[in-house]
C-alpha cells in the first residue's frame, strides 16, 4: 500500500516541539511505523509536523497528535 | 550527469538521421514548384525516407537506451527499462506527425506567378516560392529533430540515472535476503546551484529498501527563489481554478516518472543518487548542510533502534528545549520570569 502524508500546523512553537516529543515517546513504546519531521510548507517551516506512513500507523500518529491543544491538522492536498 | 556522452550521441543521431530526410524532401518540393502538399506526400519515395528516418533514429534511440541501462549493470528485465523503450518507440512511430508537419509547413507558402506588367522581367516568382517552400518544410522537419533530439536525450539520461539506482536497489534486496537491515537514502547534490529545491527536500531523506520517496516530496510550496507568476489564460484558469491575473503561489512537485519513486531520477537531467545504509545508523556524512536539515525527518523503527542512553539523552534534549521555549514565550507576553 503506499504511503501518505499528514501535516499538523502548530499555532505556537510549544505544541511543535511537544508534538515532536510525544511522537518521539510513542515510537519508541509503540509498534509504529511512520516517519516524522518538520512541516515544510511555504513560510510555515518548523511550525508543525509532516508524519508519512501507512493509514493504520498515521491513525496512530493522529491519536497521539489529537491530545495536543494548539495543534491542528493542516488541510491536505 | 546533466549530459552524458551517450545523450550527446543519441541526439546527434536522431538529428542526423532527420535533416536527411528533410533534405530530401526540400528538394523535391523546390523541384515541383506547381506541386501540392497532397501531391508531394502521395510520392512513395516521399513516404519511405520519412518512415526510414524515423526507424534509423528510433533504432539508434533504443540501443543507445539499452546501451545506457547496462552500462549501469542494472538487471537487464526491469520495468523502468520496458517504458522507456516504449517511450523511444512511440516517439520515433508517428509517420503521420511529419506528414502534418510537411503538409502544413508546404501550406505556408501559397503559389505565386508571373503577372505581366506587375512582376519585374527576369524573375521567375513561382521558382522563388518553392524555394521558400522548401526552406519552410525542411525548417519544420528540423525543428522537430531539435525537439525529437531532446526527448532521446532524456529518455537515454533517464536510463542511465534510474538503472543505477535500479543497481543500487537490486543490490541491497540480495543483501537483505541474506539477513543484512539495511535502507535506502536519497543524495542531491546540494552544493550544486543548479540542485533543484525538489531534490534537495529529498537529500538525507532513508527510508526502507522497499518504500517510496514520494511522500517525502511533501505538498505544493512557495517558492520565493523565482520571480512572481500570474494565471494568464483560460487553460491556466482551468488548471489552478482561479480567475487571470491571480497570483500563483504554490508549486507542485514534479510528478515522478511513470508515478513510481523507488529512487533517483526525480526529473530528467537530475543528478542524484541513491545510497544504501544499516538500518539503525542514521549518520548523515559531515560536512552536507541540507542533509542535516533533511535529517529532521525520523523513522518510528529509527528511534526504536536507539540504543537506550541515546534515547534518553534526546528526550531529555527535547523536554529541555520545551521548558527553555516556554520561558520564552513568557517573556515575550510581558511577563517577567
Amino acid at each position: 500500500m503506499t504511503d501518505k502524508t499528514r501535516r499538523w500546523f502548530a499555532d505556537s512553537t510549544i505544541p511543535y516541539a511537544l508534538a515532536a516529543l510525544r511522537l518521539f515517546e510513542h515510537s519508541r513504546a509503540s509498534k509504529a511505523d511512520y516517519v516524522f519531521g518538520p512541516l515544510e510548507v511555504s513560510a510555515m517551516a518548523d511550525d508543525g509536523l509532516t508524519v508519512s506512513g501507512s493509514e493504520a500507523a498515521l491513525a496512530q500518529a493522529a491519536e497521539v497528535l489529537s491530545a495536543i491543544p494548539g495543534l491542528v491538522e493542516y488541510a491536505p492536498d | 550527469m546533466a549530459d552524458t556522452a551517450l545523450g550527446r550521441q543519441i541526439a546527434d543521431s536522431v538529428r542526423q538521421a532527420v535533416a536527411e530526410a528533410a533534405a530530401y524532401v526540400a528538394l523535391v518540393t523546390q523541384t515541383n514548384p506547381r506541386g501540392s502538399a497532397d501531391a508531394l506526400l502521395k510520392r512513395p519515395d516521399i513516404s519511405a525516407v520519412l518512415q526510414q528516418a524515423l526507424d534509423a533514429a528510433r533504432g539508434a534511440a533504443e540501443e543507445t537506451v539499452q546501451q545506457a541501462w547496462q552500462g549501469a549493470g542494472a538487471p537487464g528485465e526491469h520495468e523502468t527499462l520496458g517504458h522507456l523503450l516504449t517511450d523511444v518507440s512511440r516517439l520515433f512511430g508517428d509517420i503521420a506527425h511529419l506528414r502534418g508537419l510537411v503538409r502544413h509547413a508546404h501550406a505556408s507558402v501559397p503559389q505565386r506567378q508571373f503577372v505581366r506588367g506587375v512582376t519585374p522581367p527576369g524573375e521567375n516568382p513561382s521558382q522563388r516560392a518553392a524555394e521558400e517552400r522548401a526552406e519552410a518544410v525542411r525548417r519544420a522537419l528540423a525543428g522537430w529533430a531539435r525537439s525529437a533530439a531532446l526527448r532521446a536525450r532524456m529518455a537515454v539520461q533517464t536510463a542511465e540515472g534510474a538503472a543505477s539506482a535500479a543497481a543500487v536497489l537490486a543490490d541491497a534486496l540480495a543483501r537483505e535476503e541474506r539477513g543484512e537491515k539495511l535502507r535506502k537514502r536519497w543524495r542531491a547534490h546540494v552544493s550544486s546551484p543548479s540542485c533543484c529545491f525538489w531534490c534537495r527536500r529529498l537529500n538525507g531523506v532513508t527510508i526502507g529498501l522497499r518504500e517510496s520517496f514520494e511522500p517525502y516530496l511533501g505538498g505544493p510550496v512557495a517558492m520565493l527563489q523565482v520571480g512572481p507568476r500570474y494565471v494568464r489564460t483560460p487553460a491556466g484558469e482551468r488548471r489552478f481554478g482561479m480567475p487571470a491575473g491571480t497570483r500563483i503561489i504554490y508549486t507542485h512537485p514534479p510528478r515522478p516518472y511513470r508515478g513510481k519513486l523507488q529512487g533517483p531520477l526525480l526529473h530528467p537531467f537530475c543528478r542524484c543518487w541513491l545510497e544504501v545504509v544499516r538500518a539503525g545508523g542514521a549518520e548523515i556524512p559531515a560536512g552536507d548542510e541540507r542533509a542535516a536539515q533533511s535529517a529532521g525527518f525520523l523513522s518510528a523503527a529509527d528511534v526504536r533502534a536507539m540504543p537506550e542512553d541515546v534515547y534518553q539523552a534526546d528526550v531529555a534534549f527535547l523536554n529541555a528545549a520545551l521548558d527553555e521555549l516556554d520561558q520564552v514565550l513568557k517573556r515575550l507576553a510581558g511577563g517577567s520570569d
